[in-house]
């Protein structure tokens, strides 16, 4: 009788396989505060499906924005526009008015936020 | 030397292969706005599992479980996440009890002396 480890990466059952890895939602899980103790095998299978459908979401809607300008590509500046039109996004707020450590000083890429309405 | 940064966000390839799955096949994204998509993931992960925590914080228990990611999901207006995560978690549980129950069978097997097959399983641990 083989057994797997407990997060070996991609897991196959009846839904099919993960798109996202578990061991790495675990650890975000874990790094999102003080109060964040034990974690059960089933929470970040959870996100792992749910992570898939908030950008399947959130793309799409600023796809559609992008689209409203007659691009062919999406830029931050859509993924911003779409945060700002969609209510339950507004945890996202905070992150799109902020320089990150990803973004900040992407050579060629740099973009200004467009708030539209 | 501490982590970097991609280490903490999820894969860039596979948030980039569900963004490609959305738009159409000419459509192209910015490199910006994939790790854009990485961010708004892990906050979204944040702050659900902070939610969740606090509640397992208030009820006294130590373990983060799905019901409670659902629960969150419900708390935080995010209903159409609550909906999938509880048909998930019905689906998960269901293939776990088949699971336990092929291994209670392989058990009583071993007693009764029949021959072992093989059977794999993946382990769930509490961490």
């Amino acid at each position: 009788m083989r057994q797997a480890g407990a997060y070996s990466g991609v897991m196959y059952w009846k839904t099919g396989p993960h798109s996202l890895p578990l061991a790495r939602i675990k650890k975000i899980m874990k790094k999102s505060g003080e109060e964040v103790k034990m974690i059960s095998g089933e929470a970040p299978i959870v996100f792992s499906k749910a992570c898939e459908l908030f950008i399947e979401e959130l793309t799409k809607r600023s796809w559609m924005i992008a689209m409203q300008s007659k691009k062919r590509m999406l830029h931050k500046e859509d993924v911003a526009s779409a945060i700002l039109a969609t209510d339950v996004f507004d945890f996202l707020i905070g992150l799109i008015f902020n320089e990150t450590a990803a973004t900040a000083g992407d050579v060629g890429e740099s973009e200004n936020i467009s708030v539209g309405c | 030397m501490g982590e970097n940064w991609e280490s903490l966000q999820l894969p860039i390839a596979n948030v980039e292969r569900i963004m490609k799955k959305i738009i159409p096949q000419k459509g192209k994204i910015s490199k910006e706005a994939k790790k854009t998509m990485q961010e708004c993931a892990n906050e979204f992960i944040s702050f659900v599992t902070s939610e969740a925590a606090q509640k397992c914080h208030n009820e006294n228990r130590r373990t983060l479980n799905g019901d409670d990611i659902y629960w969150a999901f419900g708390s935080l207006g995010l209903d159409n996440y609550a909906e999938a995560s509880s048909m998930l978690l019905l689906k998960f549980r269901e293939a776990e009890r088949i699971k336990a129950s092929d291994k209670a069978i392989t058990f009583q097997h071993h007693q009764h002396g029949v021959e072992d097959h093989e059977y794999n399983y993946e382990h769930h641990q509490l961490s």
